[in-house]
């Protein structure tokens, strides 16, 4: 069976882990046009009280590592995330005194 | 006289020998040392970019910081491959991102009157920490209530 066009400019290929890789882009986006967007948009907490040790921001940065090296559009993605997710903690740790 | 017929010895395939091959193949894909090095230093930049002292992340921030970003990202991206870029475009953005550039009233465009700081500092400024340098304004201005 022939791929459509489309699926080929964006190289998603049948199968499942074509199938799985769409899967992952969609909730992806839905996570990042969610919580990256909007400042206000509280993470959990969770991932509010993991920021601080330095062994979870580095599995943060492994898992961007791997999504990139996985599929590139899942890895640009998933770096967009983890970029708003390390500068909206990163905001948030900073007191105000240290602005000037 | 007849030959013996040559009968092959299977070769034996543990689970040892496929463990070493399964690291040799995996050491010959990786990366050259220096590219590898490289990322570590990446990954250590971007997990600790909130301890980056001010000063670097303001001429990050400048223009010929954001010029020398950009050329450094393309140049990794060119040079080591676009996962090695990413990494590098991470830890730029982080850095930008984090460069104070917060001043208090002073950027208003010269309307306000800038007056040195004189005497001890207010309690409020002793606790929250605050280092007053000027003051906009040393004067109020108040109304009488009226009803």
């Amino acid at each position: 069976m022939k791929t459509p066009a489309w699926l080929d400019n964006l190289s998603i290929h049948h199968g499942s882990d074509g199938v799985f890789r769409v899967i992952v882009v969609i909730l992806a986006s839905i996570f990042l046009i969610n919580y990256s967007s909007l400042f206000e948009e509280r993470y959990s907490k969770k991932l509010t009280e993991l920021y601080i040790h330095p062994w979870w921001r580095i599995l943060v940065v492994l898992l961007v590592i791997t999504s990139a090296l996985w599929c590139p559009r899942v890895g640009i993605i998933i770096a967009f995330i983890v970029f708003f997710y390390l500068s909206d903690m990163n905001t948030l740790i900073t007191p105000f005194t240290d602005y000037h | 006289m007849s030959a013996l017929p040559v009968q092959q010895v299977p070769t034996q395939q543990g689970g040892m020998h496929q463990l070493v091959q399964s690291l040799n193949q995996m050491v010959h894909s990786m990366d050259s040392p220096g590219k590898f090095l490289y990322g570590v230093v990446m990954v250590v930049v971007i997990v600790y970019s909130s301890l980056i002292p001010s000063d670097y992340r303001s001429f990050a921030d400048s223009m010929l910081g954001r010029i020398f970003g950009i050329a450094i990202v393309y140049g990794v991206v060119e040079g080591m491959g676009w996962i090695y870029g990413l990494l590098t475009a991470l830890a730029f953005l982080l850095i930008i991102n984090g460069a104070p550039s917060l001043k208090e009233g002073f950027e208003g465009g010269g309307t306000v009157s800038q007056k040195q700081r004189i005497g001890r500092s207010w309690f409020v400024e002793r606790v929250l920490g605050e280092n007053t340098q000027q003051i906009a304004t040393d004067r109020v201005n108040t109304q009488a209530v009226q009803d």
